[in-house]
């Protein structure tokens, strides 16, 4: 049965992220876009949470969360501010993956490293670009005697460098996909483009790379799953999280505009009165909200989705829809403070930044365009 | 009926797209990150193939190869010109700091003295640069509503107020100031004033904001604090005065046109660009997400043209000294938000190449939100098309 009301824990849950937020997380956003610089602070008070490095219970954490629960995290972290929302998020997934897919013993041994943040957090290889769904890999995890060799290139991999351990999925030869977790020095040594160093368009807080994997050779106490089903849920579950920070940045972009529109003058009214700057507000109004009900749908059906084609499919779209919705709210965002609105003083270009770098993250050109 | 440039234009435009990529790709990322050019760097690039500033109206057309009858206008080849210099980048607009419309202003408004101390051949060289003063902090579109006043004193007026997103305003020899009289008139009320630098009383406050993009373009926030200047420093005549303000608006649909040149420059450069990345990563793709990127290109490269002949037809009335305030609006309404459109979808295509500093891609799409903004907001554009074609009853609120 529908039913849209969220849970009292769910309530709480939001109430709590949305303090942090706002009281945390926004108020350093500029400064962390300037210095391409995570705010610890911010970082230890998700990790309290338990939303870093999500760990079971059973061994000492404060539980998994679902997938459309994560969803909700991500979007609430990610009105503080994507950036800082991107790192954090995907970095959660590693240990999400690790939690839906591992051993007791491989979960024991992240909680080990989880729960002593801020050094124990995790790193997920999963992009590829090329509009390539987890299905499509062409990191290859080739069978070596025991041993199993990863090859492959991994972009927007967040934490390149500083990972304590990193999830890498990879395809085998038989074309199944597969998921792997490696201490996080494996990934640092093998980066090959470091985007603190040369720059990048947006979501400058979160510090991302790409990786290049040449042989990486691990053995079977590596291998987190052979479940194809499992893992293309773990990889959705992380793209279904990425877009949810993608419409946070578009809906904060909305916000501020619409806001702006009210108290504007211009020929005598505020400008929110002419329909020139109204009704493009109402469009991306629609939008977002279509996108993220598709989010939270699919979040809330990955277990009940067997086929491992439906999953990447379905996902693909949740993701293009958001990035379309997103997209045009950071169009509208800019357009309705006119100059205003191009100029640093006011934080709509960053989010513009942000958006753009998410559309480039995560994007095939099969299924949409932003 | 022809929309196809004559050989000539075409040889000069093709000489700027090559003169813009050698001399002005090397330096941009620098002056993006610096928010300017050096010296140095602006020193080191050669002089163009052309002769004047297309962008402040004072290019000199070049002598007709021989046998050519059929030439285009001058704005038909400024549009040309300055749609290929930016496809090298966009500090093309910045290069030419004894340009501005200041000058245009000047032209249109000023009686025949004026027009020799500001806006002749002479003025180009003692003033570098001419700015155009009409934005201010709490009036965009609405221009009529601007608030900086003029009082006259005597011989003298006396200017306060101030002004921002004025292009090179920091390094200007003057700027054409727009201030009200008196309100109770409204636009009536308005006057253009030259201000030279080094006025008393005259502050540039912000040589340049910090943007989104075209960082290296200065945009500057100017005060006006009693600045004192002589009555004839009163663009026009007394007569001329009431209607100053709507006659040097339409300065401005001399300019649109270029602005959507400039954004089919970017986003060609863009798409270009990005299909030689593309194909140097063709293998990458899948076979049907390959043939849809083809597709996808050749929609863009047609799209693109068609802004291109937009842009185009509304120099081309300027040349013919026809009515062209609405073509200049649809060109500037249309080819900015395709421009944009096409610099994201490139990003999105390119991947993790797309958002990296390590290539340019970034900042194009960071350059060209700027397009439907400036030079009239895109909503201005659409209200100007609408009340074209409904009348005054269109788009009122």
């Amino acid at each position: 049965m529908v039913q849209l009301a969220p849970t009292p824990e769910i309530e709480e849950l939001q109430s709590a992220l949305r303090s942090l937020a706002r009281n945390e997380i926004a108020p350093e956003a500029a400064r962390a876009d300037r210095e391409s610089a995570m705010p610890a602070p911010a970082l230890d008070r998700i990790a309290q949470m338990g939303f870093a490095a999500p760990v079971d219970e059973r061994f000492g954490g404060q539980g998994i969360p679902s997938a459309l629960t994560m969803a909700l995290v991500a979007e609430e972290l990610a009105l503080g501010d994507p950036g800082i929302a991107y790192e954090v998020v995907l970095g959660a997934h590693a240990a999400l993956a690790v939690a839906r897919l591992g051993t007791d013993e491989q979960q024991a041994r992240v909680a080990e490293q989880a729960l002593g943040h801020p050094a124990g957090l995790g790193s997920l290889l999963l992009y590829e670009g090329f509009g390539r769904g987890p299905d499509e890999l062409r990191t290859r995890a080739t069978r070596a005697g025991e041993a199993w060799r990863l090859s492959g290139r991994k972009i927007a991999v967040v934490r390149p460098t500083s990972s304590a351990f990193a999830v890498i999925f990879a395809s085998s030869d038989d074309s199944e996909t597969l998921a792997f977790i490696v201490d996080g020095d494996r990934i640092a040594q093998s980066i090959v483009r470091d985007d603190n160093v040369v720059g990048k368009l947006g979501l400058r807080a979160a510090h991302t790379g790409i990786v290049e994997l040449r042989d990486l050779t691990v053995d079977d106490s590596n291998l987190l799953s052979t479940d194809a089903t499992s893992v293309a849920r773990a990889a959705a579950s992380a793209r279904l999280s990425a877009a949810s920070v993608t419409i946070a940045a578009g809906t904060l972009s909305l916000r501020y505009a619409a806001h702006y529109a009210t108290e504007r003058e211009t020929f005598g009214k505020a400008i929110a009165a002419y329909q020139g700057v109204a009704f493009p507000l109402a469009e991306v109004e629609m939008g977002l909200d279509a996108a993220r009900l598709g989010i939270w749908d699919l979040a809330g059906r990955l277990e009940e989705i067997e086929s491992v084609s439906e999953l990447t499919t379905a996902t693909t779209s949740a993701v293009a829809a958001a990035n379309s919705a997103a997209y045009a709210a950071s169009v509208v965002g800019i357009n309705t403070l006119g100059g205003h609105g191009y100029l640093e003083d006011h934080p709509v270009e960053r989010w513009y930044r942000a958006i753009g770098t998410l559309l480039a993250i995560d994007n095939d050109c099969l299924v949409g365009q932003a | 009926m022809n929309l196809t440039l004559a050989p000539d234009t075409v040889r000069l435009a093709r000489d700027v797209r090559e003169w813009a990529i050698e001399n002005l790709r090397p330096v941009a990322r620098k002056a993006d990150r610096d928010h300017g050019l050096s010296d140095d760097d602006l020193a080191a690039i050669k002089p163009p193939p052309f002769d004047g500033d297309p962008a402040s109206g004072t290019l000199v057309l070049p002598p007709p190869s021989k046998g050519v009858t059929h030439r285009d206008g001058q704005y038909v080849v400024s549009g040309a010109i300055v749609e290929n210099g930016t496809y090298g980048d966009m500090i093309f607009m910045a290069l030419s700091r004894s340009g501005g419309i200041g000058f245009k202003v000047v032209e249109l408004l000023g009686t025949l003295e004026q027009q020799e101390r500001w806006s002749s051949e002479d003025a180009h060289a003692r003033f570098v640069g001419s700015g155009f003063g009409l934005t201010e902090p709490g009036s965009g579109s609405d221009a009529a509503g601007l608030a900086t006043t003029a009082v006259r004193d005597g011989d003298s007026w006396v200017i306060n107020g101030s002004k921002m997103f004025c292009t090179l305003g920091a390094t200007a020899g003057y700027i054409v100031v727009f201030a009200t009289i008196d309100r109770s008139l409204g636009s009536r009320g308005i006057r253009a004033f030259v201000v030279e630098k080094g006025t008393p009383g005259y502050e540039v406050v912000k040589p340049n904001e910090n943007k989104l993009g075209i960082r290296a373009m200065p945009t500057s926030q100017l005060a006006f604090d009693n600045v004192v200047v002589p009555l004839d420093h009163c663009l026009g005549t007394e007569e001329s005065g009431p209607t100053s303000f709507r006659s040097a608006l339409a300065t401005l649909n001399t300019t649109r046109h270029l602005v959507a040149g400039m954004a089919m420059g970017v986003a060609q450069a863009s798409l270009d660009s990005a299909v030689e990345l593309l194909l140097a990563q063709r293998l990458g793709y899948t076979p049907a997400r390959w043939s849809r990127i083809e597709d996808e290109i050749r929609e863009m490269s047609s799209a693109l043209e068609r802004g291109r002949l937009l842009a185009r037809r509304a120099a081309w009335l300027l040349d013919q000294g026809l009515p062209h305030g609405v073509e200049a609006s649809i060109a500037k309404a249309w080819n900015s938000p395709l421009a944009e459109r096409v610099c994201s979808r490139v990003l999105s295509l390119l991947g993790p190449d797309g958002y990296s500093e390590e290539l340019p891609f970034e900042k194009w799409y960071r350059d060209i939100k700027i397009m439907d903004i400036w030079e009239g907001t895109g909503q201005i554009h659409r209200r100007i098309i609408s009340q074209h074609r409904m009348g005054s009853v269109a788009a009122a609120t």
